[in-house]
């Protein structure tokens, strides 16, 4: 068996990782990620809503009853479960960046 | 020109099953609306033309999973997994697991030395586990590949197993008879 990594693709992670904060839409929540990710992942529509409807569909996220700014749109918020996946994914992560550390993969100017 | 792109984008959307737009299609002709609004012509049409692209090759993917989920060939290959499983479970001389399989899920009961456990497997990705009758929360059930392991509460592997999807086998590592009774933290020798 080969090393453990969580099921989450990186653009599911990414919307989990969005939504730590509190509820969001699904253009804000695609704006986060750009803004998180330094402009590195910029999640298109179709496979924004497509991990939106999985996520949905595992219980990582639920469907907001509090609307934010925008009453017209659905809001989406992490569940418990989600949150627990996040942090899980976040140490994972964490953990892997350790690795590449010690491994001298990353540049100083990049930590 | 942005209706233009809207009214297209709009179109492309027709590509998902129905009851993905239903609860999707609105949310996402705002999205693209939002995102192309700011842009010049060009810009516009470039972005459109990638979103476009992009929306067909996810409902290719929704599309594919919903095909494996209904076609006669798809249960006959969960089948295969089935008895596939069982034949694996004798062969290592523990005791035959229970399954049922259903349209796009697999749903593995068996037991070992040190009790019972159940999984759950969706489109190929585990989304529940018991172990002892014991909910597990989901983030302690780690996919990689074939690889599907449970961790216990400390993030130790309290069980490993391999499943097999193109060949229609799940196989364990057996859990030692001294786990009994606290399988659920019982790391793995």
């Amino acid at each position: 068996m080969s090393a453990q990594s969580e099921s989450l693709t990186p653009l599911s992670a990414a919307i989990l990782f969005a939504l730590a904060d509190g509820a969001s839409h699904g253009y804000a929540i695609i704006k986060e990620i750009e803004a998180l990710t330094d402009g590195e992942m910029r999640p298109h529509t179709g496979s924004m809503y497509l991990a939106l409807h999985r996520l949905l569909e595992d219980g990582l996220i639920v469907e907001s009853q509090v609307k934010g700014e925008d009453a017209r749109r659905r809001y989406y918020k992490l569940s418990d479960e989600g949150r627990e996946a996040a942090r899980a994914e976040a140490r994972r992560l964490a953990q892997l960046v350790k690795v590449a550390s010690a491994k001298r993969l990353i540049p100083r100017s990049a930590l | 020109m942005t209706t233009l792109l809207t009214k297209l984008f709009a179109a492309s959307l027709g590509l998902f099953p129905s009851e993905f737009r239903k609860s999707y299609a609105g949310e996402m002709k705002e999205v693209f609306s939002d995102r192309i609004q700011s842009l010049g012509t060009p810009s516009a049409c470039i972005a459109a033309l990638t979103e476009i692209l992009d929306v067909a090759l996810a409902a290719i993917r929704l599309r594919f999973a919903h095909a494996v989920d209904m076609r006669p060939a798809t249960i006959g290959m969960v089948g295969t997994i089935v008895v596939a499983a069982m034949i694996t479970a004798s062969a290592a001389e523990r005791p035959a697991p229970g399954i049922r399989a259903q349209i796009d899920s697999i749903d593995f009961n068996a037991h070992d030395p040190a009790g019972e456990f159940t999984l759950a497997i969706r489109h190929g990705r585990p989304v529940a586990a018991t172990i002892d009758h014991v909910p597990l929360p989901r983030n302690r059930l780690i996919h990689s590949g074939d690889s599907i392991r449970v961790l216990g509460p400390t993030g130790r592997v309290v069980l490993a197993l391999a499943y097999y999807h193109d060949r229609g086998r799940i196989e364990w590592q057996a859990r030692s008879s001294g786990c009994r009774g606290h399988a659920v933290d019982c790391t793995l020798q």
